[in-house]
C-alpha cells in the first residue's frame, strides 16, 4: 500500500486543477465548484464487485459474525486510553486493504475512551465481563477529571430529577456528544501542515484579552496538537498526510485517515463523513482522465471506504444499546443536492457510493442520505429511488428547505440535522419527553409514576379535562422545562468542551465557528394527539389517591395527527412554537443558534416505557411514534395524508431535523419496480414539495420482519430505517423490534 | 352534497396506478364478504359537497404521478347517482383520471349517468349466476347494466372475488367468462382472493361475521390461477363460438 504513494511523491497534487479562491486560503467549497463535473446519465457505466475487495468483505463479514455469536463484542481493549496515536496500525488482510486505517489494531476490537466518563467506561466492560486496567481507573478516578463527573458535580437537584424521572433523555452527559462533522476533505486537499499554518495564524491573531479568547485560543492550540498527531498516525500507515494527496487512492485514504483520528479520540454518537462525493470525484475524474486508474479500481475505492465505516465500534453500556441498539454511528453521508448556480450536485461518485449497497449488500452504515430536489437529474433520482425500495437502507432530505438556510455545502449531521461543512459545529442537546411534560400539567407537577413533586402547577378541577386549563397548565411546564433544558445543555457542553474536546475534529472546522445548540422532542404525535382528544372529545382522568390520573377514558371521537386533520396538526405546531419560542429565550453557552429536533431514533421505545398512561388512550408504558410520526394505527387515510400532516410541522423552528420514518409494503407501494419507482419519486416530489424535510424509506412486509425476529440467522442483511438512520432488523432488541412490527405499514387489501 | 365513509389518499390497488379513492357512505347490496360493513349505513359516514371533496382530494394531487387517478369505491357509488356524477364531471375537467368501482346494482338510467362521467368502470360481479346467497340483490338489474356497458365506449374492468366453496364453482367462473366475452370495451379481468380480514370491521358494529376465524377459507394464489384459467379459456371458447357462428352465417 505505501508504494502508491511512493511513486506519486513528485506529481504536482494539485495538476490540472483549475480556480484561484481556494489555493489561497481554506476555501473547499470554492475548490468542488470550480472543478467537479455533474453526472447526468444512468448508472449503466457502474463496476460490480471486484474480487480483492469482495475476498476483504467476506473476511470481514465472517468476523461480523464471531461478533454476533460473541453477544456483540468481539474484543475490547482494557489497556490503553483511545486516542489518535493510542495504537500502531492495524489491518484486516494487508494484501486486499487498498485502503487502510482501523481504531485499534484489530478489526472490531473496542477502544476503552475514558474522557466521558469512567463509570461508563466500567460499567460496559464488566456488562462484558472484563475489567479495566487498574491503572487507567486510578489516573481518571484520582487525577484526571472526567466530562462526567465535572458535569455531575454542578448538575443541580432539578436537573438530576428531570434526568432520573426521563422527563429529559438521552443526555451526553457520560460519552461523547458527536454530530460534529470535520471537514475531512481538508486533510487530502491541503495536506495537514499547511492546515496547521492556518491554525497557528488564527491561534496568533488572538490576545488573552478575557474568558471568551483564552478559551478559543486553548481549542486552537489543542486542535494544532491533534493535526501534529493525525501526522504521526498517517506515518505509522506509511501515508504522508502533511502534503496534499496527489492521486485518488490518495485522496480517499487522505480523507479516511482524517475521519479515522476522529474515531479514535471520540466515541460520539454521531459521526458524519460528510458531503464528500463531488470532492473525491474530482481526483477520481482526474486519474480516469490521466489513465491511471479504471473504473473498477474507482469503485473499489469506494467500496473499501465503506467497508471501513461498517467496521466502526464503539464501547456501549447496556443501557446505551437499549436506546440505540445495533452499534450505530450514523456515519452519514450526503449524495445529491443541487448546487446553488443550478448545476445538480450529483456525480459518478455520487452513484459509486450506491453502488456499494449491490457490491457489499445494504448496510446501515454509512447512512447515505440523498438529498432531493425535483431538479435532480432524472437518471439519479430513479436509480436512488430503486435503490431505497431494493434495500430500504436509504434516507432522503429536502434539498429545496435547506440550501437556502445553509448553502449548497452542507452535510447532515447524525441523522437530519444540517451543518455547514468545515463552518458550524453543534452542541448535540438530546430531547425532552413532551408527553411527560403534558401528565405534569395534568397532575399538578407530579411525576406520574413516582409521585414526585417536580413543579408547582395548578390543579384541574372538574370530572373532565378542559382544554382551556390544561392548555394554560401546559404552557407553565413547557416554560419551565425550556429553562431548566437549555441550563442542563449549558452545564453539559461547558463540561464537554473543558474535559472531552473534539480537538481532531475541530481542527478541521473554522477556529471560531457559527455554533448550534440542538435541542430536541419526543413525543409529539401522542401530544397532539391528547391535545385533540381533551379539545374535541371527552377525556375524563382516573386519578389515584394521590391526585396523579393513572388512566383515561375517552368519550367519543378526535381527529388524530396523521390524516391531513389541520385541527389536530395545528395543536402539534402549537406546542413546538410555543416550546421553541421559550427556548430561544434563555441564555446559551458560547452564544450558540438556539435549533430543534422532532427524532427519536430507536428511542422512542425507552421513552414510552417511562411515560404513564397520556389522554390520547395510549397505556403506560407503550412506545410513542419514533421521531415526528404519527401514533401507529392511528393513520386512517393513507400515506398522502400522513406524509401531508408531518409536512406541516415548520422547519423554520425545527431546523435540526423532523424525521419522518415511512413504511410501505411492496405491492401498496406498486404492481412491479417500474410503477413503484414512479409512484415513490412522486411521493417524494409532493411531500417534499408540501415542505416535508426528511423521509426514511422502508419497503417490506409486515410478514418478512416477523420471521426475521423468529429467525435472526436467515437476515443478517435485513436492514430498516428507524427514526433518522438504518439498523440490521436482527440487531435490535426483542422490544424495539416488536415496536417496529407494531408501526404502521401502509397498504391496502 | 353526498355521505362519504372516508377518503383513502393512496392506493395502488383501485385501478391503474396510483389513485386517491372516495368511498361512498351508504349500500344496497349486502355481501356477506364485505370488507367495508361500516359503509353501508345510508345515514352514517360524513355529509360533504362536491366541492369541498374537489379541494380536498386535490391536497394529494401533488403526491400522484400524473394523471392522478381518482377511484369512487363505497359503499355503492351507484346509490348516491347526481353526486357521483357530479364529482366524476368536475375531477375529470380538473386533469383526473376517474374510476367507479361498483357492483353494478342500480337503475340503467343511473348506471348510464355515472358511466358517462368517468374514464374507467370497475365492475364487480358478486355472482355471475346466484348473487342472492351471497348478496342481498337479484341478478338480473347487474346483468342488464354489464350489457348496457357493452353499448357505452368506457373501458371496463371485470372485478371477482374468490370465496372458496362460494365463488369458486366451474360453472360460476365460466358463467363470468361468458359475461367477459361479451364486452367489446373489456381492458382486464381482477379475480382477487377472499382473505378474511375484515372481521373485526364486523365484530365492531356488533355484526355476525359469516367467516369465523375457524372457517375462514384461504385462497391461495395457485386458486387464483387456476379461476384465471377457467375464465380465461371460457373467454376464448365463446369467442371462437361467436366466430365461426358469424362464419356459417
Amino acid at each position: 500500500m505505501p508504494l502508491m504513494m511512493k511513486g506519486l511523491m513528485n506529481m504536482d497534487p494539485w495538476r490540472s486543477f483549475k480556480g484561484t479562491t481556494w489555493r489561497q486560503r481554506i476555501d473547499v467549497s470554492d475548490f468542488v465548484r470550480e472543478n467537479y463535473e455533474p453526472y447526468y446519465d444512468t448508472p449503466t457505466f457502474l463496476s460490480g464487485p471486484a474480487e480483492r475487495t469482495k475476498g476483504l468483505w467476506d473476511k470481514c463479514q465472517a468476523l461480523m459474525e464471531e461478533e454476533r455469536k460473541a453477544n456483540g463484542v468481539l474484543e475490547i481493549d482494557t489497556k490503553r486510553v483511545a486516542g489518535i496515536t493510542a495504537w500502531g496500525p492495524g489491518y484486516i488482510d494487508q494484501d486486499r486493504e487498498l485502503i487502510v486505517g482501523l481504531q485499534t489494531d484489530k478489526p472490531l476490537k473496542r477502544m476503552v475512551n475514558p474522557w466521558g466518563g469512567w463509570r461508563m467506561v466500567e460499567a460496559a466492560c464488566q456488562a462484558r465481563g472484563v475489567e479495566p486496567d487498574p491503572d487507567m481507573k486510578k489516573i481518571f478516578t484520582r487525577y484526571r477529571r472526567t466530562q462526567n463527573e465535572a458535569i455531575f458535580r454542578i448538575y443541580t437537584p432539578a436537573m438530576r430529577q428531570a434526568r432520573h424521572l426521563g422527563l429529559i433523555t438521552g443526555l451526553p452527559d457520560a460519552y461523547g456528544r458527536g454530530r460534529l462533522i470535520g471537514d475531512y476533505r481538508r486533510v487530502p486537499l491541503y495536506g495537514i501542515n499547511f492546515l496547521i499554518e492556518e491554525k497557528r495564524k488564527d491561534l496568533y491573531s488572538l490576545d488573552n484579552v478575557d474568558d471568551t479568547t483564552i478559551h478559543l485560543r486553548e481549542d486552537i492550540a489543542d486542535q494544532i496538537r491533534a493535526l501534529e498527531r493525525m501526522i504521526e498516525m498517517g506515518q505509522s500507515y506509511g501515508c504522508d498526510l502533511s502534503r496534499p494527496a496527489a492521486s485518488a487512492h490518495e485522496a480517499v485514504q487522505w480523507l479516511y485517515l482524517a475521519y479515522l483520528a476522529a474515531l479514535k479520540e471520540q466515541n460520539g454518537a454521531a459521526m458524519s463523513l460528510g458531503h464528500t462525493s463531488p470532492f473525491l470525484d474530482i481526483y477520481i475524474q482526474r486519474d480516469l482522465a490521466e489513465g491511471k486508474i479504471t473504473e473498477e479500481f474507482a469503485q473499489e475505492l469506494i467500496d473499501q471506504l465503506a467497508i471501513k465505516i461498517r467496521l466502526i465500534r464503539h464501547l456501549r453500556t447496556p443501557e446505551y444499546d437499549e436506546l440505540f441498539a445495533g452499534d450505530p454511528v450514523w456515519a452519514t453521508e450526503a449524495l445529491g443536492g443541487m448546487g446553488e448556480d443550478g448545476r445538480p450536485l450529483v456525480t459518478k461518485t455520487d452513484y459509486r457510493w450506491l453502488q456499494t449497497l449491490r457490491n457489499l449488500g445494504p448496510s446501515p452504515e454509512p447512512n447515505l442520505t440523498i438529498l432531493w430536489s425535483p431538479r435532480l437529474p432524472q437518471a439519479f433520482r430513479d436509480f436512488s429511488v430503486e435503490l431505497a425500495i431494493e434495500t430500504s437502507a436509504l434516507q432522503f432530505e429536502n434539498d429545496e428547505l435547506m440550501r437556502p438556510i445553509f448553502g449548497d455545502d452542507y452535510a447532515i449531521s447524525c441523522c437530519v440535522s444540517a451543518t455547514r461543512t468545515g463552518h458550524d459545529m453543534q452542541f448535540f442537546g438530546a430531547r425532552v419527553n413532551l408527553a411527560k411534560a403534558l401528565l405534569l400539567a395534568i397532575n399538578q407537577g407530579k411525576d406520574e409514576n413516582t409521585g414526585e413533586q417536580v413543579l408547582d402547577v395548578p390543579k384541574l378541577d372538574g370530572e373532565y379535562l378542559e382544554w382551556d386549563q390544561v392548555w394554560s397548565n401546559y404552557e407553565k411546564v413547557l416554560t419551565w422545562l425550556s429553562v431548566l433544558y437549555s441550563r442542563t445543555m449549558n452545564c453539559i457542553h461547558y463540561m464537554h468542551d473543558k474535559y472531552n474536546y473534539e480537538r481532531a475534529q475541530m481542527a478541521l472546522i473554522d477556529s471560531n465557528p457559527h455554533r448550534h445548540m440542538a435541542f430536541g422532542v419526543a413525543g409529539l404525535s401522542v401530544v397532539a394527539d391528547s391535545l385533540s382528544a381533551i379539545r374535541y372529545a371527552r377525556v375524563k382522568p382516573i386519578r389515584n389517591d394521590q391526585g396523579i390520573a393513572e388512566s383515561f377514558e375517552i368519550e367519543g371521537t378526535f381527529p388524530c395527527f396523521g390524516n391531513d386533520d389541520d385541527r389536530v396538526d395545528g395543536l402539534a405546531v402549537k406546542v413546538l412554537r410555543h416550546f421553541f419560542a421559550s427556548l430561544a429565550k434563555q441564555p446559551i453557552y458560547r452564544n450558540a443558534v438556539p435549533t430543534l429536533s422532532i427524532l427519536t431514533i430507536t428511542s422512542n421505545v425507552v421513552y414510552g416505557k417511562k411515560t404513564g398512561a397520556t389522554p390520547d388512550g395510549r397505556q403506560a408504558g407503550k412506545p410513542f411514534a419514533p421521531g415526528a410520526n404519527p401514533m401507529h394505527g392511528r393513520e386512517k387515510n393513507g400515506v398522502i395524508a400522513s406524509m401531508r400532516s408531518v409536512a406541516k410541522l415548520p422547519y423554520e423552528i425545527c431546523r435540526d431535523g423532523i424525521s419522518y420514518t415511512f413504511s410501505i409494503t411492496p405491492r401498496a407501494l406498486g404492481e412491479n419496480t417500474e410503477e413503484r419507482v414512479k409512484n415513490l419519486s412522486r411521493l417524494l416530489d409532493g411531500y417534499f414539495g408540501a415542505h416535508g424535510h426528511h423521509i426514511n424509506i422502508n419497503v417490506y412486509s409486515r410478514e418478512t420482519l416477523i420471521d426475521a425476529m423468529e429467525r435472526p440467522e436467515l437476515y443478517p442483511n435485513l436492514t430498516i430505517r428507524v427514526s433518522g438512520y438504518a439498523v440490521h432488523f436482527t440487531k435490535l432488541s426483542k422490544e424495539q423490534q416488536q415496536e417496529v412490527i407494531e408501526r404502521t405499514i401502509h397498504e391496502r387489501m | 352534497m353526498g355521505r362519504i365513509q372516508s377518503i383513502y389518499s393512496f392506493s395502488t390497488v383501485d385501478g391503474p396506478g396510483a389513485r386517491t379513492v372516495v368511498f361512498f357512505q351508504g349500500c344496497p347490496v349486502g355481501c356477506i364478504f364485505c370488507h367495508n360493513p361500516d359503509s353501508w349505513n345510508f345515514f352514517g359516514g360524513e355529509e360533504i359537497s362536491v366541492t369541498d371533496l374537489i379541494r380536498r382530494i386535490d391536497r394529494f394531487r401533488p403526491f400522484l404521478p400524473s394523471p392522478p387517478g381518482l377511484t369512487l369505491s363505497g359503499g355503492e357509488p351507484l346509490a348516491q347517482v347526481e353526486f357521483a356524477a357530479e364529482i366524476g364531471k368536475k375531477a375529470r375537467a380538473e386533469g383526473w383520471h376517474v374510476a367507479i368501482d361498483t357492483s353494478g346494482y342500480g337503475s340503467k338510467a343511473d348506471f348510464a349517468r355515472v358511466v358517462k362521467e368517468v374514464d374507467l368502470v370497475m365492475f364487480s360481479i358478486k355472482h355471475p349466476l346466484h348473487p342472492e346467497k351471497i348478496t342481498e340483490i337479484k341478478p338480473e338489474p347487474v346483468l342488464e347494466n354489464l350489457r348496457c356497458l357493452a353499448e357505452l365506449r368506457v373501458p371496463v374492468w371485470l372485478r371477482y372475488v374468490l370465496i372458496k366453496g362460494w365463488t369458486d364453482q366451474p360453472e360460476a367462473l365460466k358463467a363470468l367468462g361468458n359475461l367477459a366475452a361479451k364486452l367489446p370495451n373489456l381492458r382486464k379481468i381482477e379475480i382477487l382472493p377472499f382473505n378474511g380480514l375484515a372481521e373485526n370491521k364486523w365484530t365492531d358494529l356488533g355484526w355476525e361475521f359469516h367467516f369465523t376465524q375457524d372457517q375462514k377459507p384461504v385462497v391461495t394464489e395457485e386458486d387464483i390461477k387456476a379461476a384465471e384459467r377457467i375464465v380465461y379459456a371460457q373467454i376464448k371458447a365463446y369467442r371462437a363460438s361467436t366466430a365461426c357462428t358469424a362464419m356459417r352465417s
